[in-house]
């Protein structure tokens, strides 16, 4: 059966970056013993090992953990990888029986290439489309992709009524590079064009997490009132009056606060203007 | 009750869940694990930890008929009330559990004053003003805001392995979770105990013990010796021979 057509998109139409992981990848490996719980390295060769018994193309987008996983990105194992999209049915067919035979040899989960945060993540984020970076190695048939490190972050905070701890920590422990930064920034400018609450959200998330997200635009820290009133201007219309700027300076001057923290509070009243306008439009303009 | 947290111990805990049937990360504790006790402790630790917690929900819906009532009622003031209250009332909500845990929820009561779940938060409060805005209301009656109603469907081993894995509660499975598999449990690993020793062993008061270790011994399931003035009591032999042959599925 042929993929659905968001499948395609996201397979076909998003960029490539491809990544090499060479060091993480070992042939030949003979697994002892139980293995309920993979290291990145063993998600490869889990991958690997899939990859032999293919008799035709297949082509899967890695999303999560296990895509932080597999990029070296945390260090924690887990027992599932997680996939967005694949070109073919992972539940039927051949394919199935494949991955339920590697799942006994291996004693893995019977369901060790989940597919459920396909679901999950398109009702939070209809026609989402990540970027992908393609897991170089010796493949055949299988063509692995993982989702970048900013699709993970817009992922993993999407879903913003139930974050778990653990999510949370994930993301801390990635470290993020400059242009991981901007690529944040970018998908979430796009995002608040069809949905600024999660957009805003995720970001308030994020900044709370990876402090070094919260920069100008000429991407310094803030250290003054003027540069947190410009952010708020700027970005959500909000005018910071002097009071408030002359106190955030002695706040931070004292160290009772920090420009951090104030910009944070701007972006949570931002927030609470857009849930204000939504609930609005929920009850036809009236002020119940 | 105080509780201090050491994330140095968090690993033990998760060792010890994987022992009593959670597929987590790590390898299965090498000792014995007091369910009651585990559980009891993870009230306080799966503050810290959320997947701790999240194993203890799905551990209790799944294998709840193995919990003795009774002995985590004795403990019961060690634990952070309110989260065994909530814990208990979800895995009963979400799964088969009769009325019997309904006991251990009637002995909790909510936080007076509203706390978040989770300990741990970012120096901005995002973590709890996002917790407490979007609470759900099987925590909110508790005196708790957190948003995880959720179990590890994928992530628990199967009776087979729990049983295996945790004699005792394959004890509990075949006399069913109470003060008798308790003594045999005992008796089976020390050989020969006073009541008075077991009794302060198990938890439970003297006088239930008693009675409890006379009926066995009237049975027969139970020997008696004296020791000059002490009473000594051990399994009889044909007793400790079934018990070791005792066959898990």
């Amino acid at each position: 059966m042929a993929p659905p057509q968001w499948k395609k998109n996201i397979l076909q139409t998003v960029p490539f970056y491809g990544i090499f992981i060479t060091d993480l990848i070992i042939f030949n490996v003979d697994i002892q013993g139980e293995l309920s719980e993979m290291t990145g390295k063993e998600m490869l060769e889990m991958l690997h090992a899939l990859d032999a018994e293919l008799k035709s193309p297949l082509t899967i987008a890695i999303t999560g953990a296990s895509a932080l996983i597999i990029g070296g990105s945390i260090s924690r194992s887990s027992n599932d990888i997680d996939v967005l999209a694949a070109s073919d049915r992972l539940d039927q067919g051949y394919i199935k029986d494949v991955l339920g035979k590697i799942a006994v040899k291996y004693h893995l989960k019977n369901d060790w290439i989940d597919t459920r945060p396909t679901e999950a993540t398109f009702r939070d984020l209809p026609d989402y489309k990540p970027d992908l970076q393609k897991l170089e190695g010796d493949f055949k048939y299988l063509q692995p992709y993982i989702i970048s490190k900013a699709d993970s972050v817009i992922t993993k905070f999407a879903h913003f009524t139930n974050i778990r701890q653990w999510d949370k920590g994930d993301i801390k422990e990635t470290q993020f590079s400059d242009d991981d930064y901007k690529s944040i920034r970018k998908k979430l400018d796009e995002l608040n064009k069809k949905d600024p609450e999660r957009a805003l959200r995720i970001e308030i998330e994020f900044k709370a997490v990876k402090k070094e997200f919260i920069k100008t635009e000429e991407g310094f820290s803030f250290t003054n009132s003027g540069e947190v009133a410009r952010y708020a201007k700027k970005r959500h219309g909000i005018i910071l009056d002097n009071s408030y700027k002359k106190q955030l300076d002695g706040d931070c001057s004292n160290m009772r606060s920090s420009y951090e923290k104030a910009i944070i509070d701007i972006d949570r009243a931002a927030l609470d203007k857009i849930l204000k306008t939504k609930s609005k439009g929920l009850d036809n303009g009236m002020d119940l | 009750m105080e509780w201090t947290y050491d994330p140095a111990a968090t690993g033990e805990y998760y060792a010890k869940w994987i022992k009593l049937g959670w597929n987590g990360t790590g390898e299965p504790y090498r000792g014995f694990v007091d369910p009651e006790r585990c559980i009891i402790e993870t009230t306080h630790v799966g503050r810290h930890e959320g997947r701790l917690f999240k194993a203890m929900l799905t551990w209790v819906r799944d294998y709840h008929d193995l919990i003795n009532v009774q002995r985590l009622l004795h403990f019961i003031e060690e634990a952070d009330r309110p989260v065994l209250g909530a814990a208990f009332e979800i895995a009963v909500r979400n799964g088969r559990a009769g009325p019997r845990l309904q006991t251990i929820i009637k002995h909790c009561k909510p936080y007076k004053t509203p706390q978040v779940f989770f300990k741990e938060d970012d120096e901005f409060g995002v973590y709890k003003r996002n917790q407490k805005e979007f609470a759900k209301k099987e925590y909110l009656k508790w005196g708790l805001y957190c948003t995880m109603v959720e179990f590890y469907e994928d992530a628990m081993f199967d009776r087979k392995y729990v049983l295996k894995n945790n004699p005792l509660l394959a004890l509990r499975a075949l006399i069913g979770p109470n003060i008798r598999a308790e003594i045999f449990f005992q008796l089976e690993h020390a050989t020969r105990m006073h009541i008075t020793a077991l009794a302060e062993k198990l938890g439970y008061a003297y006088s239930a013990v008693y009675n409890e270790v006379m009926s066995m011994v009237e049975n027969g399931f139970l020997t008696v010796e004296d020791y000059g003035r002490v009473k000594v009591i051990a399994l009889n032999e044909s007793v400790s021979k079934y018990l070791l042959k005792m066959p898990v599925i």
